[in-house]
């Protein structure tokens, strides 16, 4: 054992340790079997889940391992029963779907196809045609070209199908322009201008302090430059993306036109308030984008857009005598910015119906 | 002494009648050799458990070229070493003269000292000390073999083991 320490005084320390220590024993507590008997036991199932090989079989000593083989067959043949189930269910889906895509359009699946589809009267013997029911209702949609060969009726067919779609007020500037004649109301009353005070409205554009839109803007006073002008042009463009058709900005919830000599019905005697609809068709009433209160605030610059965002007016020191020339009915935005008696700059915007 | 060659095989075919036998028999014994590499007995009965799992299931790798509770008794070694090597980190490894010497042997006569005082002297030996004064003065090894167990140089273990010792015969006044 310790041959390197004969004349070592050290080995004095090693031996006293070694010879009281060596054979030092010292009971554990009681409970220690309970815990390694528990642990054992842990690790005895875990073995057993995951397959673990059993130590060799010893001279009739009986196992727990051993025993549970048994057990390890059913769970092992459980198992693989659940599979073959469950494949057996999704091939059952899989081929259940696959029935209705035999009828697409393609010649490659026509003879197993035919020959699970119900027969229709009248059968096309063609070879190359495709004769599933479907198939034959584009036929017959197309039956009055009989000169063309079975494959392009059934491509005129499915073209066919889809023009209808199109054909539909599905265009979207038509359906914009249809719906928006469908929120206005009907006014049958379309005069011809009368009354002296108002202007002409058959004054030609040049004249007309506001200018007809066709995606341009100018100002007949003076004119902003660009870049101010663009920036005023996203001023209402959240306004202008959550607009939704229906809704409107009176909180009285109906449109609010005025008229003149109307008395101030909105309640507000200082602000800037604005009427958001008005009738430019000549019949003298409500003719003009009027704001009330608007005589209170010279200083002010005037924004009107279309829906798609296009500037329609673009006015500074707004005195209230646009009448919309040129500019077709509909939903318009405004953002009227102003100088208050305090000289601070403010805005109001919202939306404004033009109804002849 | 020896186990009866029937009861090793019981052991190997992990029988809980043969497995709960020899705990009984060799418990105190594998307690003992704990409580030298720990520093409680506490951890000693943690260690001696995971010991005892080991053996239990590395029963079969038992190669019958020997004395079975020889066997055991070098999977308990290995098993006090490697909660050493586990806990080496929460070990901070401190200066001789930091050790605080508060067990004092008191005893003139060497051969007085009861085995509960060296006990405890013992455990209170720094990780490293203890386990080669251990492997070295009580298990015999060599100090090739320690330092392959260890996974350190011959050099470090016989720097340690003369530590251990000074660190000992201060405390035991040789």
């Amino acid at each position: 054992m310790n041959e390197e320490f004969n004349l070592d005084p050290n080995h004095e320390v090693d031996d006293l340790f070694r010879n009281t220590l060596g054979g030092y024993s010292e009971t554990p507590s009681d409970a220690a079997w309970s815990r390694l008997n528990k642990k054992l036991n842990y690790k005895e199932v875990h073995d057993f889940v995951t397959f673990k090989k059993p130590p060799a079989k010893s001279s009739g000593w009986p196992t727990p391992v051993y025993r549970m083989q048994w057990f390890r067959g059913i769970v092992a043949a459980s198992v693989g029963a659940a599979l073959v189930v469950s494949t057996i269910l999704l091939v059952n889906n899989l081929s259940q779907e696959a029935q209705p895509s035999n009828q697409h359009l393609t010649d490659s699946n026509v003879v197993s196809g035919s020959q699970k589809m119900v027969q229709p009267p009248t059968v096309n013997t063609d070879p190359n045609s495709v004769a599933t029911p479907y198939i034959q209702q584009l036929q017959n949609q197309t039956s009055d070209q009989p000169e063309n060969s079975v494959p392009s009726n059934v491509n005129s067919g499915v073209n066919e199908q889809r023009s209808i779609v199109n054909n539909q007020p599905g265009n979207l500037a038509d359906a914009r322009t249809r719906e928006e004649a469908n929120t206005q109301p009907v006014n049958a009353d379309s005069n011809p201008q009368q009354g002296s005070n108002l202007p002409d409205l058959n004054q030609q554009p040049d004249q007309n302090p506001a200018q007809s839109y066709a995606g341009r803007y100018e100002d007949a006073g003076q004119v902003d430059s660009l870049i101010a002008a663009a920036i005023r042009q996203d001023s209402l463009q959240q306004l202008i993306s959550d607009y939704n058709p229906g809704a409107n900005e009176d909180s009285t919830g109906e449109v609010n036109f005025y008229n003149p000599g109307q008395p101030n019905i909105t309640g507000n005697e200082n602000n800037p308030v604005v009427a958001n609809g008005f009738t430019p068709n000549g019949d003298g009433l409500n003719e003009y984008f009027y704001i009330y209160n608007l005589e209170k605030y010279p200083d002010n610059v005037l924004l009107i857009q279309d829906r798609k965002g296009r500037i329609v007016l673009d006015k500074k020191n707004y005195t209230g005598d646009w009448n919309a020339y040129g500019v077709p009915d509909g939903t318009y935005f405004y953002l009227f910015t102003y100088k208050d008696e305090q000289g601070q700059k403010k805005s109001i915007q919202g939306v404004v119906y033009i109804i002849r | 002494m020896s186990i009866d060659e029937k009861l090793v095989d019981g052991v190997i075919a992990q029988n809980r009648k043969a497995q709960r036998s020899v705990f009984d028999r060799y418990r105190s014994m594998m307690m003992g050799i704990c409580m030298r590499y720990c520093k409680s007995r506490d951890e000693a009965e943690d260690v001696m458990m995971e010991g005892f799992m080991t053996i239990f299931s590395e029963a079969h790798t038992f190669r019958r070229d020997g004395a079975f509770e020889q066997w055991m008794k070098r999977i308990m070694i290995n098993t006090a070493i490697n909660n050493y090597r586990k806990n080496l980190k929460h070990y901070f490894h401190s200066d001789i003269d930091d050790i605080d010497e508060h067990t004092m042997i008191k005893s003139e006569v060497a051969e007085n000292y009861s085995a509960k005082d060296l006990m405890k002297v013992l455990q209170e030996l720094p990780e490293g000390y203890k386990v080669v004064f251990n492997l070295y003065a009580i298990e015999g090894y060599k100090h090739k073999e320690i330092a392959r167990m260890l996974n350190i140089t011959v050099g470090t273990s016989k720097s340690q083991l003369s530590k251990a010792r000074k660190m000992l015969q201060g405390k035991v006044k040789i």
